[in-house]
């Protein structure tokens, strides 16, 4: 229906923005948090020399004897190749007509254009973040280094490295007189057994073991109890580990048993975990399992070069957590947002990590 | 001992590429590959007229065994070289006219050494 009067009906439009899990400023993410040295460099691979040694005991002698022999241990050295993420997002014509959100229908192709760009590179950043985020924590969690191709396939470059299968236990929450203090004591024997470091001991747990956690009578006593030695603390706005977005930390709990205390997470960042489009949002940190680790281990954030076209066109070889870059096709006129990145992560020990999966009763 | 460097002989120009699945085999960069309907997986195949998809994988390995069926990336389409063809025991297969004037009808423009 045509209206002869021309109405007054709103004012500007307010936007209402949320894109996915962004690294909000200051915060730092998981993966900067479990993998805390950067190694960046145009290079294609990353090479990492391992002298892990623990030397026996000398051996005493009589008078005149001749000297006990030790051996020199040269250590190992390896090349892991660092696989190539890319994705681009076209701008059509039809894309470059339409309408953007936030942007007023009669604002200016340019303002537009920007926002559309912006609101590109936010997703491709998001996207990115998330998936270190996973990759950094699955890391920890299973002994290797996934990166899965499209549709969460396996392409064939997975890294493998090799963590002993005895740092890889379960426990049996329903067994009779199974609780949270017996299965963090195993998991924390476990992560000793190899060398684990009491310092910094840090464990990151599932959802239902944080039930268990939170619900233990012992624990709970500690809760009551204001000893003058404290074996437990928490808070009850937890706050998050070293500034770690999502990392809550839920106490500070010395395990019956233990000698030194452990630092209790819980990884929920805001959104959940979507491998793939069209995949089933999934807790980064599975409910049944917990991991342990130090935060004092060395453990490399790997950045290599990716190949971008440059200003006029030209390829040119930069590095960085996210590299983007744009070109266009000509006919039809479509341009191409593209963003790279080249990233593995690389324990310097993987075997001074742990990991426990429970098993809960149905309830 | 000598050491042989790294040479493109296969991308010659704008290609497309895909992720699929493929039989489970030995595969070399550079191996022809037609899809098999029934078993909805990529295999080798030695025939121009065939020619679907040509096995990408990773350049810096020589092979990759796929025990079972499984993923990876292959060519489906564009400007490659006459000399990247290999069979499926990575040994150069012999690009004749007939096959390439096929495998043109399926999207690839094999260029001549």
């Amino acid at each position: 229906m045509a209206d002869t009067l021309d109405k007054f009906t709103r004012t500007l439009k307010k936007l209402y923005e949320e894109t996915g899990n962004m690294l909000l400023g200051g915060k730092k993410g998981i993966d900067q948090f479990l993998f805390d040295i950067d190694d960046m460099d145009t290079s294609a691979n990353f090479a990492l020399d391992q002298l892990i040694v623990n030397p026996e005991a000398v051996a005493f002698r009589h008078p005149d004897e001749e000297s006990h022999v030790r051996k020199y241990s040269s250590g190992s050295g390896t090349i892991y190749e660092v696989p190539h993420a890319s994705e681009k997002t076209p701008i059509s014509e039809a894309l470059r007509d339409a309408v953007v959100a936030g942007i007023e229908s009669t604002g200016s192709f340019s303002s537009k254009h920007a926002k559309m760009v912006q609101n590109i590179i936010n997703q491709h950043v998001s996207a990115h973040t998330v998936t270190r985020w996973k990759m950094a924590l699955d890391t920890i969690r299973t002994g290797i280094f996934a990166p899965l191709g499209i549709g969460g396939k396996d392409i064939g470059i997975k890294i493998d490295y090799g963590r002993d299968a005895s740092l890889s236990i379960t426990y049996d929450f329903t067994a009779a007189g199974a609780d949270i203090n017996e299965a963090l004591k195993e998991l924390i024997d476990a992560y000793r057994a190899y060398g684990g470091s009491y310092d910094n001991m840090c464990v990151i747990l599932g959802r239902k073991w944080l039930e268990k956690f939170s619900t233990d009578t012992t624990v709970i006593e500690y809760m009551k109890s204001n000893q003058a030695n404290i074996i437990l603390t928490r808070d009850i706005l937890p706050p998050e580990l070293f500034n770690t977005q999502g990392l809550k930390l839920m106490a500070n709990y010395l395990v019956p048993g233990e000698i030194a205390p452990v630092s209790i997470c819980a990884f929920e960042p805001r959104y959940k975990y979507v491998a793939y489009v069209g995949a089933t949002a999934s807790d980064y940190m599975p409910e049944d399992e917990a991991i342990i680790f130090s935060i004092g281990d060395d453990r490399y954030r790997v950045f290599r070069g990716v190949d971008v076209l440059d200003g006029n066109g030209k390829a040119v070889r930069t590095v960085g957590e996210i590299v983007f870059d744009s070109f266009n096709t000509k006919d039809p006129v479509t341009e191409l947002i593209r963003s790279q990145t080249r990233v593995a992560f690389v324990p310097g020990n993987i075997n001074r990590t742990a990991r426990s999966t429970g098993t809960f009763s149905e309830s | 001992m000598a050491t042989t460097y790294a040479t493109e002989n296969l991308i010659c120009g704008q290609i497309q590429t895909d992720q699929v699945y493929l039989k489970a085999d030995t595969y070399y960069r550079g191996m022809p590959l037609k899809y098999t309907a029934a078993s909805d997986y990529y295999e080798y195949s030695a025939t121009g007229s065939e020619l679907a998809a040509i096995y990408l994988g990773n350049p810096q390995a020589t092979s990759r065994v796929l025990s079972a069926a499984g993923y990876d990336a292959v060519i489906k389409g564009g400007q490659v070289f006459q000399d990247g063809f290999v069979n499926d025991s990575g040994a150069a297969l012999t690009i004749d006219e007939d096959y390439i004037a096929a495998a043109g009808a399926n999207g690839f423009y094999i260029k001549k050494k």
